[in-house]
């Protein structure tokens, strides 16, 4: 027997110490794979998540990434809200996607934090990934947000002289792993860093009675603001729940105090007014937002510049009536475009998006009235300005060469308008001489602040509805439409926001028929719409179809405008404009009913059989 | 009437006294390598999850692997410096010594490492400091060559190998060999660069099938071409050497230990070789203490035997150098050819090999051992390994006379030049690579002709090719003690370059498992923690260049079937891997003395 041992040992083809040792430490990486992954997430964390601010692309509504190409542009520029009750300490930035440069191009990705240079990097030929982890400077993070431009420059060699601005590369950077992050220097505890920390998915979790409409009203106000402000916005019956999820970002809770504690959520020891109707509270390690009464004012408040204020955990706001645009005229600055000074090689475009709903009056823009500020031209060369509305060249106009400050005025056709619209404008200097010999020379040009739209048109179909809701519009709503208040929001909101403007005090009427004001009715179309839905079909003069599972039909009828739920609508919103009626269907596609009630579709494009 | 049955093998034929010679090795049985790789993965798991938790909670500036004063911000694709610490930490404590002997192993592996990387980094430091960069990779690449470098040192200075040979060395590197090396080396360094710089695209995508690259330390293309380019120069040599015709009387000389089962056919072969040859040939046959029927079947063969006379010679001491001598000495022709019991000659073979020694200066010449069947894996690896091995990459260091050594399975030696330098070494492994290395230290010079084709039994069981492997690689550090003096030296260019480099390449192939174990926890484990890592790398280390190689070498020498064979030579390169392992850890490290005591 005393012999067996060492020759058993011997026959063993692993030392069986060897294995447990092995075992033991294969058991503790399990135990670090599951109880706690952050830490072989390969980044650093040396705070726990409610002194974590993290916000991605896919956070700002960039879902699909970022892109910097010669077909898209170059230089792209996003601005992410961060935290200034709670100081933002060890602000970085995480650049993660992919490269792509062309064989003999020199192509530098360049990234500017609020104007400081904060890195540069060549980018290496053919495709490869990119991983890039930039501190930024702690004084971008102090004013509440963060400017970030990304930009690829350089140039495509052709050995012999460079003859094209293209740069022949792509950058695409990751949505959801892309982005700023830093500690904070104690968890979220005011009501405006709470709301500058909303994501581009916000939940509304729902926790006031069932059939309440006045709640139901402040949470469509609410929906409604976040949505014209680009969040998408779910919502969450809680009422019924017994507790919330302690792992979620961006909820927005309503419902009473009460109500809202017996779900989990501790609003602390609140400083301040001791009755507030907006407080921030926790679940979990997350701070949530909760509102606490019905109100029409919190809607404004936690949506415009006046939560600015909010620099405690709760606050009780009475009035807030935002300014809105008036007059015969837009400045194109108000509408987002930059006037600052730029620089420009070749050619520069600036973009304006506007919607028809924030215009003064719902009124169409009949004119542009651009002024720029240019150097004087040589000789050989001369300035152009190319105005395209909505994807069409409304016309190129030549500035005169003698004078820095220039004016051209153009006229923007009826027609082309949408509910939504893309005005774009580009400066380019032409010249007569080219090739390698021309030295590319930067000049400095503006868009002076005064460039303005000038309006007082008139639209058609849904573009003629901004102007009949300006002087005001009910909201009719069957009062079965509260009992569910998810449900009908989800149905609700999307339309309703796209048709009303920013901040319009919206009225809303239950079980009510429509009066002298203009309306958008929620619910079964009046029997004078001209497209119906009953009995399971969608029936209009030139159609009758089987009703689609999950859709709307949104129809311009008599004194309002008429939105029929079928199923569970998507809430993607298609392109309205001068059409009168339209079936959506639950990923936004669908199609326009004509004013006699037929399908509008195209006829397909058909190829030459020769090939 | 019928022909007897063929004798059967013994059982373990292969092992013996050679095996694993008493003096300079230990039979150590496979759970020890085994044990070692165990024991590796359990430390990098540690190592790993250490580096996790510290990026973790040190933040973003740290460089997640060993490096001072790392340049902020940078990251390691693979924490090479953590590969190593455990390696050598793993390697200590895995060798047959006393704790002592551990420690001090431990002990100049890490505190050699430990240096090297204080100066790399502090210099890394200085330049970044006077606004030179250096990336991290770069650091660890330095460090890493170093360790590789330090390694085989560290065991020289540790294990108990063969003394140093006592042989003055007078011959000369011949001063022309010097450009045949340094011209091609020069010129494989621009190539290198010339296609990095104008074929990115062709060698990216390579790169990205795993076809190129690796996870090791490297230079592109850089060994491949040099050894393409000295391999043009070897055939050049190999040509002009033999176009004489020359058959002087040659004696071959076979010890045998149980060869019963194959010897017939040998001695038939060589037979068939001597009926080829225009010289004499006589056969001696060296029984050496065979507990089967080799004498009796040796002697039948040899009176079948129309075209050579023989005999049978009793060495009843074990040992194969113990028979060589034995029959050494009772040659009396001027040139001998040694073959193995298990090797069959092809017929050109003995013609073929003797042409070379017309010219005076060459003391030895081998051929193209190529194995017996194809029926096994082994056969089949063991063919492509043939002819990269003996077909490529021999006439590559014939290039700039750099040949380090002859396989004994079939060598020819002009007898006076091993009666200057011989007798043949008793008591290490590779005696046939140390009498061609003791040549040429005294002049002579080494001819590998893959044109002399013949055939080698090949380990049909795993036990026996771990005999076979561990003695074959164990052999570098016994000729390299037993050689010391010739490293670096003068006197030939296999001391000078060959023998150095291949000892850095036992290292390297000893780490090439526990690299690909430790690449695998980095992708399947801790990803997220060095993410820059891919599998390309990884699986190029396995693929890349030696598919390439293997494929091109199996084209040039005109056997396109042996292509079909690549893949599994891929593999085999893996357990040769392992088995230098074990060769390393077969050595024996005495213990240390402890320290007098003074009582």
């Amino acid at each position: 027997m005393s012999t067996s041992g060492p020759s058993k040992r011997g026959n063993r083809l692993v030392p069986r110490g060897a294995l447990v040792l092995l075992g033991i430490v294969v058991v503790l990486v399990l135990v670090f794979v599951f109880v706690r992954p952050e830490w072989l997430s390969g980044e650093a964390d040396d705070a726990s998540p409610d002194r974590q601010v993290s916000t991605t692309l896919s956070d700002i509504g960039m879902v699909d990434g970022l892109r910097l190409s010669d077909d898209n542009s170059t230089t792209q520029t996003v601005t992410m809200a961060l935290p200034v009750d709670s100081t933002v300490g060890n602000p970085r930035l995480s650049l993660v996607g992919t490269t792509a440069a062309a064989e003999d191009s020199t192509v530098f990705l360049r990234v500017l934090a609020d104007g400081q240079s904060v890195y540069v990097e060549q980018l290496d030929a053919g495709q490869h990934d990119l991983d890039a982890d930039i501190p930024l400077p702690d004084s971008v993070a102090e004013d509440g947000s963060v400017r970030v431009q990304v930009r690829l420059t350089g140039s495509l060699d052709q050995r012999r002289c460079t003859i094209t601005q293209e740069l022949g590369a792509l950058v695409v950077l990751d949505p959801d792993r892309t982005r700023v992050r830093g500690t904070l220097s104690s968890p979220l505890h005011t009501v405006r860093d709470v709301v500058a920390d909303l994501d581009h998915d916000v939940t509304l979790d729902l926790a006031f009675p069932a059939g309440d409409t006045e709640w139901f009203e402040t949470a469509a106000r609410y929906a409604v603001a976040l949505t014209q402000a680009g969040h998408e916005v779910t919502y969450r019956d809680v009422g019924n729940a017994d507790d919330l999820p302690d792992d979620q970002d961006s909820q927005v809770l309503l419902g009473p105090a009460d109500t809202l504690a017996d779900l989990g959520w501790d609003a602390g020891d609140p400083s301040g007014d001791a009755d507030p109707t907006v407080q921030v509270g926790t679940v979990g390690d997350l701070a949530h937002l909760g509102v606490l009464e019905p109100s029409e004012v919190t809607p404004t408040f936690l949506s415009t510049a006046a939560v600015t204020t909010a620099d405690t955990g709760a606050s009780s706001p009475r009035r807030a009536e935002p300014e809105r645009l008036a007059g015969d005229g837009v400045t194109l600055e108000s509408l987002g475009v930059d006037t600052s000074v730029q620089s420009l090689t070749d050619t520069r475009t600036w973009r304006a998006a506007y919607s028809l709903a924030d215009l003064p009056d719902g009124s169409l823009p009949t004119r542009l009235r651009l002024e720029v500020s240019v150097p004087i031209t040589t000789d050989d060369s001369r300035w152009l300005v190319q105005v395209q509305l909505n994807g069409q060249l409304l016309d190129s106009v030549r500035l005169p060469g003698d004078d820095a400050a220039q004016q051209v005025t153009l006229d923007l056709p009826s027609g082309l308008e949408a509910l939504r619209n893309q005005l774009s404008i580009t400066l380019l200097r032409d010249r007569d001489l080219g090739g390698c010999n021309v030295r590319q020379t930067t000049y400095q040009v503006q868009v002076l602040p005064s460039s303005r739209l000038v309006l007082g048109g008139t639209g058609e179909g849904f573009t003629a509805v901004p102007a009949d809701y300006a002087g005001g519009f009910d909201v009719l709503l069957p009062s079965a439409s509260a009992e569910d208040p998810a449900t009908s929001l989800a149905d609700l909101v999307p339309t309703l926001a796209e048709l009303s403007g920013w901040e319009q005090d919206l009225a809303f009427g239950w079980d009510g028929t429509p009066g002298q004001r203009p309306f958008l009715l929620l619910g079964n179309p009046p029997a004078d719409a001209p497209v119906q839905v009953a009995d399971g079909r969608i029936t209009a003069a030139g159609l009758d179809l089987q009703s689609f599972a999950d859709g709307l039909v949104v129809q311009c009828v008599p004194g309002g405008v008429a939105v029929t739920a079928v199923g569970v609508p998507g809430d993607v919103v298609p392109p309205y404009a001068r059409e009168s009626a339209r079936l959506v269907t639950g990923d936004g596609g669908g199609f326009v009913v004509s004013g006699s009630g037929r399908v509008v579709t195209a006829p397909p494009v058909r190829a030459d059989p020769g090939g | 009437m019928t022909e007897p049955p063929p004798p059967e093998a013994v059982s373990d034929h292969f092992r013996s006294v050679d095996s694993t010679p008493a003096q300079y090795a230990l039979a150590r049985p496979p759970r020890v390598v085994n044990g070692f790789l165990v024991n590796f993965t359990t430390l990098s798991l540690l190592g790993l999850l250490v580096i996790a938790v510290f990026a973790h909670y040190a933040g973003d500036d740290t460089s997640r692997d060993l490096v001072v004063l790392p340049s902020a911000g940078e990251r390691a694709a693979v924490p090479v410096r953590l590969f190593v610490t455990v390696f050598f930490v793993v390697f200590g404590c895995s060798i047959a010594s006393d704790l002592r002997r551990r420690a001090r192993v431990c002990g100049q592996l890490l505190g050699t490492f430990a240096v090297v990387i204080l100066l790399v980094d502090v210099t890394a430091y200085l330049a970044r400091d006077a606004g030179v960069q250096v990336p991290v990779v770069g650091q660890q690449i330095v460090s890493g060559m170093v360790a590789m470098i330090s390694f085989p040192i560290v065991v020289l200075r540790n294990a108990h190998l063969p003394p140093p040979v006592e042989l003055p060395m007078t011959g000369r590197i011949r001063w022309h060999a010097w450009p045949r090396i340094v011209v091609p080396l020069v010129l494989a360094f621009a190539t290198a660069a010339l296609v990095e710089r104008y074929a990115g695209p062709l060698t990216r995508a390579m790169r990205d099938v795993a076809l190129l690259g690796g996870i090791g330390p490297g230079v592109f293309l850089v060994q491949q071409v040099l050894a393409l380019l000295t391999a043009g120069i070897g055939l050049v040599l190999l040509r002009r050497s033999s176009r004489r015709p020359y058959a002087p009387p040659v004696a071959v000389l076979v010890p045998a230990h149980n060869e019963a089962h194959l010897i017939a056919a040998t001695i038939d072969a060589v037979d068939r070789a001597a009926a080829a040859y225009a010289g004499t040939v006589r056969l001696y046959v060296v029984d050496n203490a065979s507990t089967d029927e080799t004498i009796a079947v040796a002697e039948t063969a040899i009176e079948h035997c129309p075209n050579l006379t023989g005999e049978v010679l009793v060495c009843i001491t074990p040992g194969k150098a113990i028979a060589l001598n034995y029959g050494l000495a009772r040659i009396t022709e001027p040139f001998v050819v040694r073959i193995d019991a298990d090797t069959v000659v092809g017929e050109g073979c003995l013609a073929r090999a003797m042409r070379h020694f017309a010219d005076g200066g060459v003391g030895a010449v081998g051929g193209l051992p190529l194995p017996t069947t194809l029926d096994t894996f082994f056969d089949r690896a063991r063919t492509v390994e043939v002819l990269v091995r003996h077909g490529f990459f021999q006439i590559s260091l014939m290039g700039y006379d750099g040949i380090l050594g002859i396989p004994g399975m079939f060598v020819a030696y002009r007898k006076a030049a091993l009666d200057e330098v011989g007798p043949i070494v008793q008591g290490m492994n590779g005696e046939d690579t140390d009498i061609c290395l003791r040549m040429g230290t005294a002049g002579y010079r080494c001819v590998s002709d893959p044109r002399a084709v013949y055939r080698s039994e090949t380990p049909r069981t795993w036990a026996h090719m771990r005999e076979q492997r561990t003695r074959w690689f164990r052999s570098i550090y016994h000729l390299s003690g037993h050689h010391r003096h010739a490293i670096f030296s003068s006197a030939s260019m296999a001391g000078a370059v060959v023998l150095p480099l291949q000892l850095i390449n036992a290292a390297r192939r000893a780490m090439l498992v526990p690299m690909l174990i430790f690449a695998f926890l980095l992708l399947v484990v801790f990803h997220a923690v060095l993410p820059t890592l891919r599998w390309q790398p990884v699986v190029a280390t396995i693929v890349g260049l030696p598919f390439l190689m293997a494929v091109l070498v199996c084209l040039l020498l005109g056997r396109p079937r042996a292509v079909l064979y690549v893949p599994e030579y891929l593999v085999f390169r893996l357990v040769r891997s392992y088995f230098t392992l074990a060769a390393v850890l077969s050595l024996i490290y005495p213990p240390v003395r402890p320290p007098l005591r003074s009582d």
